[in-house]
């Protein structure tokens, strides 16, 4: 695994106060916090910000850490000969959330207090969380996903926490929206004492589509639509998530007007609606005769669309 | 890769939810935390009383966050509920701004 500087992560001298190392803390938080931040890669940041702070700001684990010397960024890096960290309580550690080197570092306590529990009564495992992100026609058809997660693991041998790579094939329902959560019984962590395994919840998102914006359950198309097909009416075929259908436009149709489609959004009880919003696009003119019918309809057609300004 | 059965989870809403426990061992947190967020209003349960609260995805969803904002950024209750609040907000223009981007492209 690789050597992470967590100095150099935080920005601060390896002298560095209490104060100065929360301080940087607190600023780099706000600025990567995956929930606020529109900076790339936020969550890893955020992850590594939190790591080297959770090592730092802790005198014992800082000494234990500043004693293993220097390495180089990236490092490869195993614990030294010998090297054994223990803490009294606070279990306040999910390894999912640190990398393997500060497992490896500092994730024995888990490991450790794992094996005091197993002196007591049998207990259900960790519950875990992933995400995933899953196009809008799987989410309008249903679909089965391959995850590959990544979970740490006590080794039997060492103690030690290790990364192990688990491979998932989960059922996607349809009509799932975005932000919901499928619960998979028993797919978390192990339990100690025969306990039963944890759940892990898989969050769902979709990816960007090309046509389609999404609000919930409903959905939302521009259709496109000639200046005379708005004046005259016109039945339009238009995609929806399920495939195309016609809609009909009324006469005297305006660009930005909002036709619903009924129940053609995702599926669900009540399913969601499919909106389709109106845009009038103007032909460009190719020739003279094209020309000459523009001004045939200025002549025949007095019009003011701006006498209310 | 081995070939193995897709599993069936259950979505988290309606008859699904999760109980204050589930919640709370979800999130690998105390339940006192979750009833002082039920009592922020931060989190609002289906349920009369404790023992039969259920939350669905969008509290799971918020109750991450919470717990992340109390943690990561040394957030208290009053905090959280206005950072929440604010992130739907936000949510739900971004979502309007972006039919309207895509209608004006």
């Amino acid at each position: 695994m690789e050597y992470k500087d967590y100095y150099k992560v935080l920005g601060v001298e390896k002298s560095a106060s209490e104060d100065e190392i929360k301080k940087s803390y607190r600023k780099l938080a706000r600025k990567y916090h995956p929930d606020v931040s529109k900076e790339p890669q936020a969550e890893e940041k955020f992850k590594e910000v939190r790591e080297a702070y959770e090592v730092l700001k802790d005198s014992k684990k800082r000494a234990a850490y500043d004693q293993m010397g220097s390495y180089n960024p990236g490092e490869q890096f195993s614990p030294p000969p010998g090297w054994e960290y223990q803490q009294q309580g606070g279990a306040d550690f999910d390894p999912s959330q640190f990398s393997d080197f500060f497992s490896s570092l500092f994730g024995q306590q888990r490991a450790w207090q794992g094996q005091r529990q197993r002196a007591y009564a049998p207990e259900k495992g960790s519950d875990q969380q992933a995400k995933i992100e899953i196009s809008l026609s799987d989410a309008y058809y249903g679909t089965t996903c391959n995850l590959n997660l990544q979970v740490q693991e006590v080794n039997p041998e060492t103690g030690r926490l290790q990364t192990k790579t688990r491979n998932l094939k989960v059922k996607i329902p349809a009509g799932i929206t975005s932000g919901q959560q499928i619960r998979l019984s028993g797919q978390g962590s192990p339990g100690f004492n025969n306990g039963p395994h944890g759940d892990l919840y898989l969050e769902v998102s979709f990816k960007a589509d090309r046509l389609f914006n999404i609000e919930g359950k409903d959905i939302y198309l521009t259709l496109p639509i000639t200046p005379w097909e708005a004046a005259l009416g016109a039945s339009i075929s238009t995609p929806t998530l399920g495939g195309k259908v016609d809609l009909k436009i009324p006469a005297s149709a305006e660009s930005g007007q909002k036709l619903r489609l009924k129940g053609r959004g995702l599926p669900g009880n009540p399913p969601g609606d499919q909106y389709v919003l109106l845009k009038i696009i103007t032909p460009s003119i190719k020739n003279d005769e094209q020309r000459a019918l523009y001004q045939k309809m200025a002549e025949l057609m007095p019009f003011n669309p701006r006498e209310n300004l | 890769m081995p070939n193995f059965d897709a599993i069936s989870g259950e979505l988290v809403q309606a008859d699904q939810a999760l109980s204050l426990e589930e919640l709370a061992h979800a999130l690998h947190a105390n339940s006192t935390l979750i009833i002082e967020m039920v009592e922020f209003s931060l989190l609002v349960p289906q349920g009369s009383n404790p023992e039969n609260w259920s939350f669905d995805s969008y509290s799971l969803k918020r109750a991450q966050r919470a717990l992340s904002f109390k943690r990561d950024l040394e957030l208290n209750m009053q905090g959280i509920a206005l950072a929440l609040d604010l992130l739907d907000h936000i949510d739900e223009l971004e979502t309007q701004l972006n039919i309207l981007r895509r209608y004006a492209g």
